[in-house]
């Protein structure tokens, strides 16, 4: 037993390591393909003067209220996503008449490229802060939706038969049966959602804005300054990853027994 | 001795999901028996008889189309708080630990959080799973999790525990061992027992009686009592006398059981 669990965890050890040294590897290759590129085409510039340019963004603090503008908008998104969508998700998962009637609808929704909304929204919002919020929750609703209806659906009847069988209320069979089962499902579409309200949040900002790091990538482009754009495109990147690595930490402790299992 | 659970003229059609009787299924057609204090009592019948939809409608989770069932007397309309139910495998909660699986009923009572504790460590103790109180569902075996959903049953300290195939997806082995804890912790406590199982030599090792279910729609067959004198071990199960019983149940599951093969449309 001790023998088996170390020859897994050597062999997991190695298997870390080996992906690891392949993700570097991804990492090198971008990097001189970028060498490449700014050697290839004379207006792109090098990797160096990217990091320059990130770095003045940051010491003359241009880039903070922009940072800070499309920060909110992708959270308020996200947390009206959360609000609404698990409430949508539980209703639908709950009621099998809503369901048959509105799943084919949720689905297209996921399916739509929700951008073309944006002029609706836009009209209805106007072209500041809010139409973006609105785009980010319209972005980031649709999977949080589908994945507390899934989670609904699948929670093991048995466990609710345990509880019923216990004189349950109805209240503490949701509270204690069905609300621990739809926590790795829902957490999931949120991890998912939140890509999507990042999304969201840039693309209102690209197609229509006066702050945030969408509007910075749009002004730079037009203004032909393209370290300090892709500067931006760099941040919003390692913004999103820092941010997701964040939800996963979370939802891992959230599913302590998932760990367990999977030791 | 007195007449703990009493099942009378118990009939259940399950109407399609529309609610017309045209495609509605009739699972059992009529079943009458009693159970006494102390006693085990195992239910026998073949895959999709209608046992588990029977042992739903003593536990009051399903009513009977017609029909009644009382408990001490009084008339199940929803789950007795003297009976506690035990599930086939799996029906741990996995985001508790072991305690907290057992501490759940008392929890839904709203017992306070140290008494919670000491009776779930007790029952924890009675099953034989000391020291694993902090561990989770999956990183315990079959049979560990069987005598978890055991021990959350006794933690609410019932007279009757229904138990619905309990041992179904254990090996042979593991069931066996498992048997002789069960009929331990049922000497120990004097519970009543009702059992349902599929399993010939389960219900013999472990009954008082047994009581042969047929096809759908079920009714009971043949009520046999096993005379085999108890403690229960592998030499006096497999006496002559022993293996007489079983042959008797295996011809009338032979039939009933064919029967099933034929029409067997819905898993109860």
């Amino acid at each position: 037993m001790d023998q088996g669990n170390l020859a897994r965890s050597l062999i997991s050890l190695k298997a870390a390591g080996l992906i690891r040294a392949f993700q570097f590897l991804i990492l090198s290759l971008v990097f001189l393909s970028f060498i490449a590129l700014s050697r290839a085409f004379p207006f792109f510039p090098s990797p160096f003067s990217v990091l320059g340019a990130a770095g003045a963004l940051f010491s003359d603090g241009e880039i903070h209220s922009h940072l800070l503008v499309t920060l909110y908008e992708t959270l308020a998104g996200f947390a009206l996503a959360i609000l609404l969508g698990i409430w949508v998700g539980l209703v639908l998962g709950l009621s099998r008449i809503l369901s048959e009637l509105f799943e084919p609808i949720i689905l297209s929704g996921y399916a739509i490229p929700k951008i073309i909304f944006l002029p609706i929204l836009l009209m209805i919002f106007g072209v500041g802060i809010n139409s973006k919020i609105a785009n980010a929750a319209l972005h980031a609703i649709f999977p949080i939706i589908l994945n507390t209806l899934v989670g609904i659906r699948e929670v093991n009847r048995v466990l609710v038969k345990v509880a019923r069988s216990m004189n349950a209320t109805s209240g503490q069979t949701f509270t204690k049966v069905y609300f621990p089962s739809i926590v790795p499902p829902v957490f999931a579409g949120m991890r998912i959602g939140l890509g999507f309200a990042f999304l969201g949040s840039l693309l209102a900002e690209l197609f229509e804005a006066q702050r945030g790091l969408g509007f910075l990538v749009a002004h730079f482009y037009n203004t032909a300054q393209v370290a300090k754009m892709l500067a931006v495109i760099l941040m919003v990147f390692l913004l999103t990853i820092s941010i997701n690595a964040g939800m996963k930490g979370m939802e891992n402790r959230l599913s302590r027994w998932r760990r367990a299992w999977r030791s | 001795m007195e007449e703990l659970i009493a099942v009378t003229k118990v009939r259940k059609v399950f109407e399609d999901a529309a609610g017309n009787t045209g495609g509605a299924v009739e699972a059992i057609r009529r079943v009458d028996f009693r159970v006494r204090a102390g006693e085990f009592v195992s239910l026998l019948g073949p895959s999709g008889c209608g046992k588990s939809t029977l042992l739903d409608i003593i536990g009051g989770l399903e009513r009977p189309t017609s029909g009644e069932v009382s408990i001490a007397g009084e008339r199940v309309e929803r789950p007795h708080p003297k009976v506690a139910m035990v599930f086939q495998l799996m029906s741990v909660f996995p985001w508790r630990t072991a305690l907290q699986n057992v501490a759940f009923g008392l929890e839904l009572q709203n017992v306070d959080g140290r008494s919670r504790r000491r009776k779930a460590l007790e029952v924890i103790q009675l099953v034989g799973l000391a020291g694993f109180e902090e561990k989770y569902p999956s990183q315990l075996s079959g049979g560990m999790n069987q005598r978890l959903a055991i021990a959350r049953a006794l933690a609410l300290d019932p007279d009757i525990l229904l138990m619905d195939e309990p041992f179904g997806s254990l090996d042979e082995q593991t069931r066996f061992l498992m048997g002789l804890e069960l009929l331990r912790i049922w000497e120990e406590t004097r519970k009543t027992i009702l059992f349902v199982t599929h399993s010939i030599s389960e219900a013999i090792q472990l009954s008082d009686r047994v009581l042969v279910m047929s096809a759908r729609p079920s009714e009971i067959r043949e009520e046999i009592p096993i005379p085999i004198p108890r403690p229960r071990t592998i030499e006096s199960l497999t006496t002559d006398s022993a293996t007489r019983i079983e042959r008797r149940i295996w011809e009338i599951l032979k039939v009933e059981a064919s029967k099933g093969l034929i029409g067997n449309g819905r898993k109860s």
